[in-house]
């Protein structure tokens, strides 16, 4: 079997290591960036609820995003017992975790060799882009899927029952390794499609004289 | 897909390929199958019971070897292996579905099993990539461990955040190194 050139090796361990660190420095005013773009995704995937996303810190742990989910229309957990309106249910996801296929994207596409600058700033752009499309599929997701959890538990403790929400699924999907391979995908893609025709480019002979 | 790689380039400079060259890589392919085998595996995965993995297979496959690692590393520590929790006097660790590596065994074998080669080229990748996964989720839980009796404080950075992303980036490390042999063509007794 070939070796991997150590060089390789050691680049994609160096790009992990500043990524996770960046991404632990700046992941918190990043996430306030982001919080306009999810919770309108967090309003998108709810029916009953209004969103309202912020960045907190407790006293104790990590900083973490906080869902506040205001009932906006009765919510009946039970034939006999509804959510009524007014009620606030809250959900939360630490910063750092929703980082993660962020981290595993920007290294990626960082470590990969690239066939010219130009074809890396392509990369780069297009990596930036996929990264904040990932956050967006995941993060949201995982708000809603931890109060839609909730409210199931809720109501198998009430002995109702109730089919697994859609976002729920993909919240287990995404928790159970399906962030991890999104990320994966995406970087891959990024480099695919800016390394697209990088062996013909350079085959062909100079044109110009 | 790997750095480097250029089948042409390989078969160039080999002079003695005697087997068949490689299917072509070609990129929609392997992403759509690579998605698709995942998607399989978690499926199948959600179908084993919650029982059958706390009861039988985390104590079998990841706690009693955990536990050796541990009373290795730290003879005093008397760890042992109880349903899906890893237990001592000083730290108790349970492994719950999810935590388990189990996402990374997917990733690995359904990106080995999507790429284009040979069946045995396929397989010998699956079963090094199996090796690979175990060995890490290994030394992930044992280290956790020792940070949770030593450290508590640093467990959900350590857990959440530093060790995923490794654990990937190794993966993808390993996969573009099956990927520069399991792309070439067959060559004669010295190469693969």
């Amino acid at each position: 079997m070939p070796n991997l050139k150590p060089i390789l090796i050691l680049r994609a361990l160096t790009i992990w290591g500043g990524v996770t660190a960046l991404g632990f420095a700046a992941g918190p005013v990043l996430t306030e960036w982001l919080l306009p773009a999810y919770t309108w995704v967090v309003d998108l995937l709810m029916n009953a609820f209004a969103a309202t996303l912020s960045v907190v810190e407790p006293e104790r742990g990590a900083r973490q995003i906080q869902l506040l989910a205001t009932v906006v229309r009765p919510l009946p957990l039970t034939p006999e017992i509804t959510v009524p309106v007014g009620r606030q249910v809250p959900a939360s996801i630490t910063v750092l975790h929703s980082m993660v296929p962020a981290v595993i994207v920007l290294t990626l596409i960082l470590a990969w060799p690239s066939a010219s600058i130009r074809r890396f700033g392509i990369r780069l752009l297009l990596g930036l882009v996929a990264t904040l499309f990932v956050l967006l599929l995941v993060n949201p997701a995982h708000l809603v899927g931890n109060l839609e959890s909730g409210l199931q538990s809720a109501i198998a403790q009430l002995g109702g029952d109730r089919p697994t929400p859609l976002v729920l699924r993909w919240m287990l999907l995404m928790e159970g390794g399906g962030r991890w391979l999104l990320a994966v995908i995406a970087a891959a893609v990024c480099i695919l499609v800016s390394e697209a025709g990088a062996d013909r480019e350079a085959a062909k002979p100079a044109t110009t004289a | 897909m790997h750095p480097d790689h250029n089948p042409q380039a390989t078969q160039a400079k080999s002079t003695q390929p005697i087997g068949p060259a490689q299917p072509p890589f070609r990129p929609r392919r392997f992403v759509v199958l690579f998605v698709a085998l995942y998607l399989v595996f978690h499926g199948l995965y959600l179908l084993v019971p919650d029982k059958l993995l706390r009861e039988t297979i985390y104590p079998n496959l990841v706690g009693s070897v955990s536990v050796v690692m541990i009373n290795g590393i730290e003879p005093n520590a008397n760890a042992r292996a109880e349903m899906n929790s890893v237990k001592s006097r000083r730290a108790q660790l349970d492994i719950v579905r999810g935590c388990d590596g189990s996402g990374v065994v997917f990733i690995v074998a359904a990106a080995t099993l999507a790429f284009a080669t040979s069946v045995r080229r396929k397989l010998i990748g699956l079963g090094l990539g199996l090796v690979l996964v175990y060995v890490i989720n290994q030394i992930r839980i044992v280290g956790l461990y020792f940070v949770v009796a030593n450290r508590v404080e640093w467990f959900p950075f350590l857990h959440t955040y530093l060790a995923p992303t490794l654990i990937i980036v190794l993966v993808c490390l390993y996969f573009s190194w099956w990927t520069r042999w399991a792309g070439q063509p067959a060559l004669n007794a010295s190469a693969g």
